[in-house]
């Protein structure tokens, strides 16, 4: 009993969502700096969710999703890819869409900006993020969906 | 360069990289398809193919047709990607820009290739493949369309690209000598075209407008491709958000980023007021001079270095 005690403390400590779960700020490869009012949050709680010094060039996806094995997509998320570009769960930014996507993405503001508030639902499809490790998330849009070097993971801790 | 169709291989340039095949490349009538392929594109930018007379010395041909000109690249808004099967419209005879009527069943004609606008000055990808034309294959040759454009005052060229700064909104104006009504596009994702107005979305790097005219009863069809070169921008402040004037001994929060998201920092010698962070506070009556900075971003923009004076009544 006390052996399967320490082992599960030591697993516990080793996890990456608890190493990161204070950071409300992660800066990316191409120095782009993701930032969320909070990262503990609680089911249904709206938070503000900002990003600058981003790549104008290229559309992105934020939305909450479950953190994937290192170097895979992104998947599932809450909101789904919403080229509809409509909703509190994910959003679509891009300053230069392609033609169906006027007036559906967001275009960045200047110096790479954006702001959102987030719905977070520790829910996603029939993952609980209570369980599984969950991260407000951004990835390059469909047009370079196989490209992980714009993904982003700012962990979240439910309460 | 090799160039295969049947058994027809093209001169080879000395430096050149891509090889082509494709073809036909002889006994070609008036407006003739040629597929074309290419293995080995090089790296360090796209091609243009663009129909012109043979090159005569060490420069590049001048003498070309507006409407046989195709971009190849992995690029967005590109013709054709590298990889693609080339398809090139040539025409047996076409007028120039400056109105100069070329028959190619009587000069020699041919595809030039040569290194896109991202590497514009290096010469090593350029390459002439010879077409021959039917004689007696006689159709009735439109000029094409001229089309002038403009951005933001500075003429554009399609040889020699102007610059544009990060975040500089760019107003373009073009007309054509048709009379035609246009339409406009940008080819590359570094820059936007939204209401008329170019937008450079990095701080170095190139962009790609497009200006289309379908032409009329005189002038033929054409779509113009002018290069624009990126430059970094200046970030800056909206000085009408800071006061002017204030009463002495009454205080006020600055507003304390810039137009593009930096945080800013505020300093004053001046006796008439004092700052801490973005707290101004009316001291005395007379000029109040602040020294207003932030940070740039490397190839994106400058950061703010301005001023900003209130007088303390």
């Amino acid at each position: 009993m006390r052996k399967v005690l320490i082992l599960s403390l030591l697993f516990g400590l080793a996890l990456p969502q608890n190493s990161y779960a204070a950071s409300k700020s992660i800066t990316g490869e191409f120095g782009e700096i993701l930032t969320a009012s909070t990262t503990t949050v609680s089911d249904n709680a709206v938070i503000t969710v900002t990003g600058k010094r981003f790549d104008e060039s290229v559309g992105i996806y934020l939305a909450i999703c479950v953190i994937p094995k290192l170097g895979f997509q992104p998947t599932p998320c809450g909101g789904g890819v919403n080229k509809a570009g409509v909703g509190e769960g994910s959003f679509w930014i891009s300053s230069n869409p392609p033609p169906y996507g006027i007036g559906l993405a967001d275009p960045f503001k200047p110096g790479g900006r954006f702001s959102y508030k987030i719905r977070v639902s520790k829910k996603i499809g029939k993952f609980d993020c209570k369980k599984v490790k969950c991260a407000i998330t951004v990835r390059a849009d469909h047009l370079r969906s196989e490209d992980r070097s714009y993904d982003l993971y700012l962990p979240i801790t439910f309460k | 360069m090799f160039v295969v169709a049947g058994l027809l291989v093209a001169p080879t340039a000395a430096n050149a990289q891509a090889k082509i095949i494709g073809g036909p490349l002889i006994d070609l009538s008036a407006a003739p398809t040629i597929n074309l392929s290419i293995t080995d594109f090089p790296s360090k930018a796209g091609l243009y193919f663009l129909q012109c007379i043979a090159p005569t010395g060490p420069t590049r041909p001048t003498a070309c047709n507006d409407a046989a000109q195709l971009w190849i690249s992995s690029e967005r808004g590109a013709n054709f990607t590298p990889t693609a099967n080339i398809v090139f419209k040539p025409a047996a005879s076409y007028k120039t820009r400056t109105g100069e009527e070329i028959d190619c069943r009587k000069v020699s004609c041919g595809i030039y290739i040569r290194y896109d606008h991202n590497n514009g000055t290096d010469f090593s990808e350029d390459n002439f493949i010879a077409l021959k034309f039917k004689s007696g294959d006689n159709t009735p040759t439109l000029v094409s369309d001229e089309i002038t454009a403009s951005i933001g005052g500075v003429a554009l060229s399609q040889r020699n690209p102007i610059t544009l700064a990060y975040r500089a909104p760019g107003l373009l104006l073009a007309s054509a000598k048709s009379g035609a009504a246009l339409t406009y596009k940008s080819y590359a994702p570094a820059c936007t075209l939204v209401n008329g107005v170019v937008t450079a979305l990095k701080g170095t790097g190139a962009c790609d407008i497009g200006v289309t005219s379908p032409g009329n009863a005189t002038y033929g069809a054409i779509e113009v491709h002018f290069p624009i070169y990126l430059t970094p921008g200046n970030d800056g402040i909206v000085h009408k958000a800071y006061p002017t004037s204030m009463k002495i001994y009454k205080s006020v929060t600055l507003i304390n980023e810039s137009l593009f998201g930096e945080k800013l920092k505020f300093k004053t010698s001046s006796k008439a007021c004092r700052i801490s962070s973005n707290k101004l506070i009316a001291l005395k009556r007379g000029e109040c001079l602040i020294s207003i900075t932030g940070p740039g971003v490397a190839n994106l923009f400058a950061g703010v270095k301005d001023t900003h004076t209130i007088t303390i009544q």
